[in-house]
């Protein structure tokens, strides 16, 4: 009895044992799944919110008093906590968007009348107000940041005078005619600032005033005081007459343009770089249907190159100034349209530092547009109606404030990856500073404002260049050696070759990287014609080797059949010795000598007229990049270095599953085919590499899978400059190459960074495709071989 | 002819192309290796110091002191007149030579403009601590500005010197580095202690004056070592040699300082046993000293070590899952949906680049795992972040996923060629299957899964892409392992050799000083990795010989 309950106990341990065991098992098995699907998900969770639209949501409303109408400016700060409103007079309010009411109201032209108002662009800006009295005064808030506790901070807003409080006139009194004589009249003229802008940087200023048929350009710069830290700013004034009546004017933050914009369309640029300035283009803003449209607003986006006009059709464009040529002057060309809306245009808002906008529709329809992209983010309705709508947009686009009949709204904007859409990453983009459409991929710059460049297609080219480069140098040596390794070698010989390749496979990158790009390149540069006569020579020299075989009474024949190899390497080695060594003085003598005397004679020059430039060719390599001869670009670490370095990084792969998938073809069928009189070259091509050709393929998807991913090699060999040019001698950036270098500085969470997981996960896909593609394959096919 | 005929028809040239192709293969691997090896064995033998003088084409004399370097023929561009008052430009192959002056500065020389080369016995190659090699002739010692007498133990004396000189920068590298470190350590952990109670609003003020009890004790410690910092530093300024180098002015006077001289020898006096000595003591250095001048000169410890632990730590990830994984697809699992799903999530584990796993590894282990363990266990620490920053523990989880199918499927392999016999013996006395997997099939295949983590070891001692990401950097200033609670930092970064090879062969100023550093570097990596690759291949081959024979 009691030997019989031990006996129980000792059963239910061992199956708890039993159990346990096969749990741990199952989770481990699972594990692998887990992983797997663990990248995918998060890879995917990262790469997500780059497909995603933005969207808003409504934070808090309040009524403005009565007595604060009136706002023609709005503006918000950084902390999203002060939105400061400038009335028509020259009032700012800093209305709370807390509290819901206005903490602070200042009057900085209480004692003059304002006649115009304008701001600078970008973040913290500059209110210029124009006055009555033909004279300007700037005035700019400035807020500071109070911390109550480490969470909650106050933000005290204060305004400050740039030039002082008192105005700076541009249009002085005229003097009477009669100075001192009583009852003379004084002639009055109109002095009144009819328009206003203003734009600045931190060293410049330069304020156009609008006054009669005149513009008053006052440009004014930065100088520090001498014996303390006191800046003061001085300048001139030079006065322009116009024919034009400008609606909008329009400077750009280095003060270099002036552009003055009619309703109509018309548009008149200056040069106010120069000590002079003066007139260098005018135009129409409006293609040859445009005299029934008219422009309803002007502004200038961020980073301030491009200028966006909108109509009362509701048509939006987008200039800037491109050449035609590399040597013609620039002008103002329309680099892009965006049609989104069906209303006329009531105004455009900019964004402070990215080239997004907010426009204001006459039926009071809000639509978030991106330029760089030419994607429309968001669309929504702030306002009943378009015309009386005030918005502004926090600097870093996280918040907006709108304003209408004296409503203020205020609402929290999720906005954060407006620069991606189809046409940015795969087609040509037109961006600010270029002449033409281009696919770039320039993902910083030290500027703030700078236009981020996020085209994946040099990446991408960049990839399949560098693979197919790679795998045109591996796939046929990696074949022939699994199909002669697999079918004819010695089984000793066999032994040690396959250990071989694998510790080929075993190379680190990093090792075949650093003397591709640090010694392979430079060798190549001098050898170039000598790698290409090198496989060449190779073939020949085998080829004669095996001619052997046909020699009568041959006493030398003494290597039996499946060691070749012991033969051919020391002539291997002897025929790439060679090559180099002859391709040298070859090299010389050929393109100083016949060959350049027939490119001379190609080119229709005459030996006697050689100009000193044609004698600059020396070699192969003076040849390829020389304007007589191939005339394309070379660079040292090009295609050539990466075929050959990837390729041997890939060969060990292709090699093993081809010469597993050669090995296993059944004996039978290859008995069979010798036994009808085939020779064994005939049996392999025409019986063994066809049945096994799945394998092969699979060994095949494998290797491109490989080169696709591979990075350090890419990285140290291939010059990493991500351009479209499929020039073999040219090098590339690759996706996997872009991401080592651009991930360590990448923001976390910006664009940038999803991009690189991006990247991360598009390999991820591709080589997941080309590797389950290749198991299916090679499961396949070990089913074949199994039932024959 | 006919023979001819049969020698196309039957393919036999496309037969030799094909064993034209895996010997080229050979020749490849023979070539990379014996190539790094040839350039990286010879790079700690003392070269002899030649004194070469030259005349160059405009008539200046002149005479240096170098190291050959390199002899190379290259192509030269010569300007000729063609007799009617054009010049014409022809390109000539001449030999050259490739001159290190110091170590910083090769002169590359005609060979047709050296009037004369000759080796002088007492040429002194000077190794400095900044501004590598000097080469040049040994004049006087000076000690406390007094010149020494005694010319006839001058060599002797320098050395001596020398010797005196690497005592105390042991010692100071001791003081700096060992103890004000452990000091510092320890005022990092005070002080964030005391965050730690503020943040949980547990602070007393016996808190705080035992810290500051406990901070002072160290600052006086600390005063104490950086007076005696200071002595030994005034101590090493002690003694400097008068030598006289060559250059284009002729002959120059120069004074160096004992203490920046990190061995002085003259190889053109040394005996092949002198020169084995010098042999062994710059390897020596290299592997176990610390790097100079930004990683181009010195040793490579701190690289060798951080490989060898990321790598031990990444075992310690990857076996269990590795080998757990295997037994469920060898001996678990019905062979069916589910393992064919496994198997291929196995090859892709297998075929992902290796920058994705980086990527990931940055995204969801640095920045989502990382900073959820900084919130709860560090938040004292915070806003500096503890492991939500790359560093050893994310590498070896990192590698430990890409290596995972490597060790999976040789595991596999092994168990796959256990004889069911045995299996089935074990199951007819009655164990469970839990039972056969411990006493049976585990002890028989340890052999294999130890040759799957040697695999294992030698993929990740390689690879360098993901570690970008995850937590390599140029200088660590800290091993992560030392002397001070808990020992063992995960959470700091380390220097690894494969992109110490990366870092110094294509970022470093010079790279074409560097280059034979980072041959030794690439070396010593590729002979680790080779040497772990036979291992495993002979185990592999000794197990497949042992279950033939248990088959049979």
């Amino acid at each position: 009895m009691k030997h019989q309950q031990n006996l129980e106990k000792a059963l239910t341990g061992r199956n708890i044992r039993d159990l346990l065991t096969r749990v741990i098992v199952y989770l481990g098995g699972g594990f692998v799944l887990i992983v797997l699907a663990l990248m995918f998900v998060y890879l995917g969770y990262e790469v997500y919110p780059l497909f995603t639209s933005a969207s808003s949501e409504s934070v808090s409303q309040a009524e403005l008093p009565h007595d604060k109408s009136a706002i023609v400016h709005m503006q918000l700060e950084e902390q999203n906590q002060i939105t400061t409103l400038i009335s028509k007079y020259g009032d700012m309010f800093f209305f709370s968007n807390d509290d819901g009411k206005v903490v602070r109201s200042e009057s900085p032209a209480e004692k003059y009348k304002v006649s115009a108002i304008a701001r600078t662009t970008g973040d913290s800006p500059i209110y210029a107000m124009g006055l009555e009295s033909g004279s300007f005064i700037l005035v700019k808030p400035v807020f500071s940041t109070k911390y109550i506790d480490a969470d909650t901070k106050e933000v005290i807003p204060a305004i400050e005078y740039p030039l002082g409080a008192d105005p700076r006139t541009v249009k002085p009194a005229p003097l009477s005619v009669a100075d001192g004589v009583e009852g003379d009249a004084v002639i009055e003229i109109d002095r009144r600032v009819k328009k206003i802008a203003v734009n600045r940087t931190e060293e410049k200023i330069t304020v156009i005033s609008h006054i009669g048929n005149e513009i008053v350009i006052s440009r004014l710069e930065r100088e520090e005081g001498f014996l303390d830290d006191s800046t003061e700013w001085s300048g001139s004034d030079v006065t322009l007459s116009l024919e034009a009546k400008p609606d909008y004017i329009i400077v750009d933050q280095q003060q270099l343009n002036l552009i003055l914009i009619e309703k109509s369309g018309l548009f008149f640029r200056y040069n106010i770089g120069t000590d002079v300035p003066h007139e260098v283009e005018r135009g129409s803003l409006l293609g040859e249907g445009g005299a029934q449209e008219k422009i309803t607003a002007a502004v200038m986006l961020a980073g301030s190159n491009s200028i966006v006009v909108g109509t009362d059709k509701g048509s939006i464009s987008q200039w800037f100034l491109t050449r035609k040529s590399t040597n013609a002057n620039p002008n103002l060309t329309k680099t892009r349209e965006f049609g989104a809306i069906n209303s006329g245009v009531a105004a455009i808002f900019p964004e402070n530092s990215r080239r997004g906008m907010a426009v204001v529709a006459n039926n009071g329809k809000v639509s978030f547009i991106y330029a760089t992209s030419n994607r429309v983010v968001l669309q929504k309705n702030y306002f009943t109606k378009g015309a009386d709508g005030i918005l502004a947009i926090s600097p870093r686009v996280n918040a907006i404030t709108t304003l209408e009949n004296g409503k203020i709204s205020f609402y929290h904007i999720d906005n954060e990856h407006p620069e991606i859409s189809y046409s940015a990453l795969w087609q040509k983009v037109w961006y600010e500073g270029y002449d033409a459409p281009e696919y770039i991929w320039q993902s910083s710059s030290a500027s703030n404002d700078f236009e981020a460049k996020f085209s994946f297609a040099p990446l991408v080219f960049g990839t399949i260049k560098a693979a197919f480069y790679a795998m045109l140098f591996a796939v046929p040596i990696a074949v022939l050696a699994g199909a002669y390794t697999a079918y004819f070698m010695t089984p000793g010989l066999r032994k040690v070759v396959k250990p071989t390749v694998e510790i080929m496979a075993a190379l680190p990158t990093v090792i075949l990287g650093f003397l591709a790009g640090l010694l392979l390149a430079p060798f190549i540069e001098n050898n170039l014609l000598g790698i290409f006569l090198l496989p060449l020579m190779m073939i020949l020299f085998t080829v004669l080797v095996s001619l052997w075989k046909i020699v009568p009474n041959n006493k030398l024949n003494i290597i039996p059949e499946g060691a070749e190899i012991v033969i051919l390497i020391p002539i291997l080695m002897v025929t790439i010795a060679l090559t180099f060594y002859l391709s040298h003085h070859l090299d010389v003598w050929l393109f100083e000598g016949p060959l350049r005397n027939l490119f001379i004679s190609n080119a229709g020059l005459e030996h006697e007229t050689l100009t000193g430039e044609m004698l600059n060719i020396h070699s192969m390599r003076d040849w390829v990049s020389h304007a007589y001869g191939l005339n394309i670009d070379f660079n040292m670490r090009n295609s050539i270095i990466i075929g050959i370095a990837m390729g041997i990084a890939v060969i060990p792969n292709i090699f093993s599953i081809t010469e597993d998938a050669i090995f296993s073809v059944p004996k039978s069928l290859t008995s069979g085919s010798l036994a009808l009189g085939a020779t064994p070259w005939q049996t392999m091509v025409k019986v063994v590499i066809l049945t096994a050709s799945p394998g092969i393929f699979s060994a095949i998807m494998i290797g491109l899978g490989r080169a696709i991913g591979e990075t350090m090699i890419v990285l140290m060999a291939a010059g990493n400059t991500p351009i479209m040019d499929f020039n073999i001698f040219e090098g590339m950036r690759t996706l996997a190459a872009n991401i080592a270098v651009e991930m360590p500085e990448a923001e976390r969470g910006s664009t940038h960074f999803r991009l690189l997981f991006l990247s991360g996960f598009t390999l991820f896909i591709l080589t997941f495709i080309f590797n389950t593609l290749s198991e299916v394959i090679s499961h396949r096919l070990r089913k074949k071989y199994s039932s024959m | 002819m006919n023979k001819f005929k049969k020698w196309y028809s039957e393919g036999t040239p496309w037969l030799w192309i094909s064993a034209s192709s895996i010997a080229l293969c050979l020749v490849i691997v023979i070539g990379i290796v014996g190539y790094i090896s040839i350039q990286a064995i010879p790079h700690f033998w003392p070269a002899p110091i030649e004194t070469i003088q030259i005349t160059s084409k405009n008539g200046v004399t002149a005479e240096y002191y170098g190291e050959l370097y390199a002899e190379e023929t290259v192509r030269k561009k010569v300007e000729e007149n063609n007799g009617n008052g054009k010049s014409k430009y022809k390109t000539v192959i001449v030999d050259s030579s490739n001159y290190k002056i110091s170590n910083n500065d090769f002169i590359w020389i005609d060979n047709s403009i050296i009037d004369k080369r000759q080796i002088e016995k007492d040429s002194v190659v000077f190794e400095r601590r900044e501004k590598g090699n000097l080469y040049a002739k040994l004049l006087k010692i000076k000690e406390n500005d007094v010149v020494l007498e005694d010319s006839r133990q001058t060599w002797e004396e320098l050395q001596a010197r020398i010797e005196r000189v690497a005592e105390l920068h042991e010692q100071i590298s001791e003081i700096q580095k060992d103890k004000i470190g452990a000091i510092n350590y320890q005022q990092e952990k005070i002080r964030l202690h005391i965050r730690y109670l503020e943040l949980k609003n547990k602070i007393t003020d016996a808190d705080s004056k035992q810290a500051q009890a406990d901070n002072q004790k160290l600052q006086d410690e600390y005063n104490i070592l950086s007076q005696e910092l200071n002595n030994l530093r005034k101590e090493l300024q002690r003694d400097s040699v008068t030598v006289v180098t060559k250059g284009i002015g002729g002959e120059t006077e120069q004074v160096v300082p004992v203490e920046n001289i990190v061995r002085a020898y003259r190889p053109n006096n040394l005996s092949v046993l002198g020169k084995t000595g010098v042999y062994f003591d710059r390897l020596g250095e290299y592997l176990f000293d610390e790097p100079r001048e930004a990683n181009t000169e010195g040793g490579v410890f701190p690289a060798i070590f951080g490989t060898v632990m990321m790598v031990l730590l990444m075992t310690v990830f990857v076996t269990p899952f590795g080998i757990l994984a295997a037994i469920y697809l060898r001996e678990y699992a019905k062979q069916g949906y589910l393992t064919r799903l496994i198997r291929i999530a196995v090859v892709n584990l297998a075929g992902v680049p290796s920058i994705v796993y980086g990527v990931f590894g940055l995204g969801f282990f640095v920045y989502v795992l990382g900073e959820h363990i900084d919130e709860l266990f560090f938040p004292e620490a915070l806003p500096t972040p503890t492991f939500g920053t790359p560093g050893i523990l994310w590498s070896a989880i990192t590698l430990a996923l890409l290596t995972l199918p490597v060790v999976i499927v040789t595991t596999e392999e092994g168990l796959s060629r256990i004889p069911r016999a045995l299996r089935e013996g074990s199951l007819a006395l009655g164990a469970t299957k839990s039972e056969t997997l411990w006493k049976v099939i585990l002890p028989i295949s340890t052999p294999s899964m130890i040759t799957g983590l040697i695999l294992a070891i030698a993929r990740a001692a390689g690879e360098v892409a993901p570690l970008m990401l995850v937590g390599v950097v140029k200088m660590a200033p800290t091993l992560p392992l030392d002397g001070n609670f808990p020992y063992l930092h995960m959470e700091r970064k380390f220097m690894h050799l494969g992109f110490h090879i990366y870092d110094v062969g294509f970022q470093s100023p010079n790279v074409e000083a560097a280059r034979p550093l980072v041959f030794a570097t690439a070396f010593l990596l590729i002979v680790v990795i080779i040497l772990l690759n036979i291992v495993a291949i002979i185990l592999r081959n000794r197990l497949r010989e042992k279950y033939k024979s248990i088959t049979g």
